[in-house]
């Protein structure tokens, strides 16, 4: 089938020769014109030759001198034709123009290879960092940082770059630039690079030509061996392995996947879970002793556990030799792949690096899908282990990572989009509501800003600058509906809440569906997306997935507590009280006991008239990121205020 | 000996006639890259320069469409760098201007409208397949990525084309 496609749309394809009237003149003038003078060169020469033949001369020296310079010419032909070379002139061409191009098979294919982002310590004082080579216009150059740090002690000083190809031939020879204290950068010209040179050697030489350091770099998997070292042993290092440790550990951030909310009871069960995941891979055991699994999360996050840890869909099992966690073998493990990691800061002993990552299943491995699929970014920190036994990286801000779910695409800049009209018009109005309300707590006034940057700003605005991956990779923002500066808010009322919904949230069921008692208490809506906004100070995006669920409004009788109690089942608990019944003040924020921490309640009692009797609203909002006060101003932007209704 | 009609011979006339069975395919590779026919014709001059250029030294008559290609698509990423540190006074005028030729060509040319309509990072490897009708592994050599790329990008826009195709057909039929 897809053979019969492909032939289906060659052959459309091929009735398409449509070329624009410009490039065709342009192929027409490099062809009669460039070429042409070529051959009106060629057709000079046969003529000025012409001529002279026809002059006839009787000077037999001139005739002997032609035929000595004939002789000349067609034995330096002979020598040329020997060498490689069509004739003479070539030689004399190569001779003027050494770089140029011999062979077009070997134009070098523009690359630019991030090799490493760690210093390296070739002797106390003096570090090195083979930060990256890039070829560009036939030209390969490798760019090394060296410092030379403040030590009073005599330090190697590098004076020579000798650099060696697969085949140990020698590809550049470089002197080293005479910085003796302090940051520069060595830029290497491999003169003899070529598109086939899988790795290379780098021997440094001091000033006495002794060779201090070797490394061996292999370009295709970005590693780098060190071959030989004056002072101490060194490790290797290896982009590849930073990406497998990555692949294992953005998978915490699948919990800001809606689904994985629904599995575990808080963010940081799942994180847990993920962590003894991952060193129950490490030490590759179904299960293991506590102590063990601990040691190497302390390992690699660094963190302390003494006791078992409560988890989800890990047991703890007491077996003879003591408690061990344990995994079953069907266990669904979410499974993340770090396409690319970019971005890498260091800073006394902490790294920064930003990681694409996506989440694919086996099945998208089968399928080779894995370019189709979602991409996100996140950046995080980590630090080398320096004596280790199980994970060379130590991530630190495990508990603290950026919200991963920017959309990547490799589109450009074209594709910024700017906010509608009307959508300004929009908020301007809800401005004008909110100026209605009694009370304007302050990060209410804070967050009214952050709306009203977005619009001053008037596109999409930029992610944060830590977390572009690089140049060349423009984080698109993701689907704009997401954003809630550029989304359609319509105001809404129904008994008991006014606030904001965006466009596409259908909340009709809730306003109708008012029949007393019959359907008290019931979930009557759900709705979901992803509450985004912008800190102003930092423009930093701040993002949470959001969840909010709207019940059926609630009879209560005078003095029924069992009532009150069914409008949101056991989770209401003693919030509702709290808040007060008889408020007309609005719905207050509410934080509820564990495990519902990252739910909030809106809650409202409004009594009957002439009766102890009454009507309970509740509205649920669960968010993922609820600790970022951020978070709470953009959903205030969305309701209201801190208050929420007021009615 | 070297046939007349072979590169490594710096034969103005071989060159020509291999310029002539590519030119529209190089047209279409540029406008996939640069959707705007003024930095095509810049991307085919500098291509055609440099081609004619080293010509000579090429070995192998049968690798001339991939070499010459290839160089095309170095241009054309260089004009793509070039231009984003320019900024024109009248960019807009030219812009607008650029987007009318653009708009025309793609409403005559079957090849971009219907590569308009895929992802971006799709279309050329789309039309290095389908119209200059180099194979996977080729394609992989020139740009630098893994076949399995490329056959993944082609998985993805084979089904979308072929359904424009068929509807384009179905609506001049119909």
């Amino acid at each position: 089938m897809d053979n019969q496609k492909d032939f289906y749309i060659k052959s459309k394809f091929k009735q398409d020769d449509l070329i624009s009237k410009n490039a065709d003149e342009v192929f027409n003038n490099f062809l009669r014109g460039e070429i042409k003078m070529e051959e009106e060169k060629v057709v000079n020469i046969n003529n000025t030759t012409k001529e002279k033949e026809s002059k006839k001369t009787n000077i037999r020296k001139i005739l002997s001198i032609a035929a000595t310079l004939v002789v000349i010419f067609l034995g330096a032909n002979v020598y040329a034709a020997t060498q490689g070379y069509n004739n003479i002139f070539f030689i004399i061409n190569n001779l003027f123009n050494p770089t140029e191009i011999t062979d077009p098979n070997e134009i070098l294919t523009d690359r630019d290879i991030i090799i490493s982002y760690r210093p390296i310590e070739v002797s106390k004082g003096l570090s090195i960092q083979i930060n990256r080579l890039i070829v560009k216009d036939n030209e390969a150059v490798l760019y090394l940082d060296v410092e030379n740090g403040e030590s009073k002690e005599e330090i190697d000083t590098i004076a020579v770059y000798d650099i060696t190809d697969g085949k140990k031939e020698l590809i550049a020879n470089h002197s080293a630039l005479s910085k003796k204290e302090g940051r520069h950068t060595e830029e290497i010209k491999l003169t003899k690079f070529s598109n086939k040179t899988e790795s290379i050697q780098l021997d440094l030489q001091d000033k006495e030509f002794n060779k201090v350091i070797s490394f061996e770099i292999n370009l295709d998997k970005k590693e780098i061996n060190i071959l030989s070292a004056s002072e101490k042993e060194m490790k290797k290092i290896s982009e590849v392995e930073l990406k497998e440790f990555l692949s294992k550990i953005v998978r915490i951030n699948f919990f800001k996947d809606k689904d994985a909310l629904t599995k575990y009871h808080t963010e940081q069960e799942y994180k847990d879970e993920i962590k003894v995941l991952y060193a129950l891979e490490l030490l590759d055991k179904e299960k293991a002793s506590f102590e063990e699994v601990h040691k190497v999360i302390k390992e690699f996050t660094g963190e302390t556990f003494e006791d078992p840890i409560s988890l989800a869909n890990i047991v703890v099992t007491k077996y003879d030799d003591g408690y061990k966690y344990v995994t079953e073998k069907d266990m669904h493990q979410v499974k993340a792949l770090c396409l690319e990691v970019s971005d890498i800061k260091y800073s006394n002993g902490i790294y920064t690096v930003s990681c694409i990552y996506t989440y694919p299943t086996d099945e998208d491995y089968k399928n080779n899908k894995i370019e189709e699929l979602d991409k996100f970014t996140t950046t995080f920190e980590f630090t080398l282990n320096e004596n280790y036994e199980y994970t060379e990286f130590c991530v630190l801000s495990v508990n603290d990572f950026v919200s991963s779910l920017y959309e990547v695409s490799k589109e450009t800049e074209d594709d910024i989009v700017e906010i509608p009209d009307e959508n300004e018009e929009n908020n301007s109005e809800n401005k004008e509501d909110n100026s209605d309300d009694k009370e304007v707590p302050e990060n209410n006034n804070e967050n009214n800003n952050q709306s009203n940057s977005n619009e001053n700003s008037g596109t999409i605005p930029e992610p944060p600058a830590n977390t572009n991956p690089s140049d060349s990779t423009v984080i698109n923002p993701g689907n704009v509906d997401n954003y809630a500066s550029t989304m359609v808010w319509n105001d809404f009322f129904t008994p008991g809440l006014r606030g904001k919904m965006p466009a596409g949230w259908n909340i009709k069921e809730f306003i109708t569906s008012y029949k007393g008692q019959e359907d008290d208490g019931k979930l009557a809506k759900s709705v979901s997306g992803v509450a985004i906004g912008i800190n102003k100070e930092t423009n930093e995006i701040v993002r949470s997935n959001l969840i909010i669920n709207f019940y059926m409004p609630e009879f209560i009788e005078a003095g029924n507590t069992l009532d009150y109690t069914r409008i949101v089942a056991n989770r209401y608990n003693m919030e509702a009280s709290e808040a007060g019944y008889t408020s007309n003040e609005g719905m207050d924020w509410k934080m509820v006991v564990e495990p519902y921490n990252n739910r909030e309640f809106y809650c409202h009692y409004e009594p009957m008239y002439g009766s102890a009797e009454g009507v309970g609203y509740v509205v649920e909002i669960i968010c993922d990121n609820y600790d970022n006060y951020k978070v709470i101003n953009i959903i205030n932007w969305i309701f209201g205020n801190l208050k929420g209704a007021s009615f | 000996m070297r046939e007349v009609n072979e590169p490594g011979n710096s034969n103005p006339e071989a060159f020509e006639r291999l310029i002539n069975t590519v030119k529209v395919k190089l047209y279409k590779t540029g406008m996939a890259i640069l959707k705007n026919d003024d930095d095509v014709c810049d991307a085919i001059q500098e291509t055609l320069m440099s081609a004619y250029k080293n010509f000579s030294n090429l070995k192998e008559v049968q690798f001339f469409d991939t070499w010459i290609t290839r160089i095309l698509i170095n241009k054309c990423y260089d004009i793509i760098k070039k231009n984003k540190k320019v900024a024109y006074l009248n960019e807009k005028m030219e812009v607008e201007a650029n987007e009318s030729y653009y708009d025309r060509y793609k409403e005559d040319s079957t090849v971009e409208r219907v590569l308009s309509q895929i992802n971006p990072e799709l279309k050329l490897v789309s039309v290095l397949y389908y119209y200059d009708e180099f194979s996977v592994k080729e394609i992989s050599e020139m740009l630098n990525i893994p076949e399995g790329t490329v056959k993944s990008r082609l998985a993805r826009a084979r089904d979308k084309m072929y359904e424009i195709l068929k509807m384009e057909e179905g609506e001049r039929i119909g």
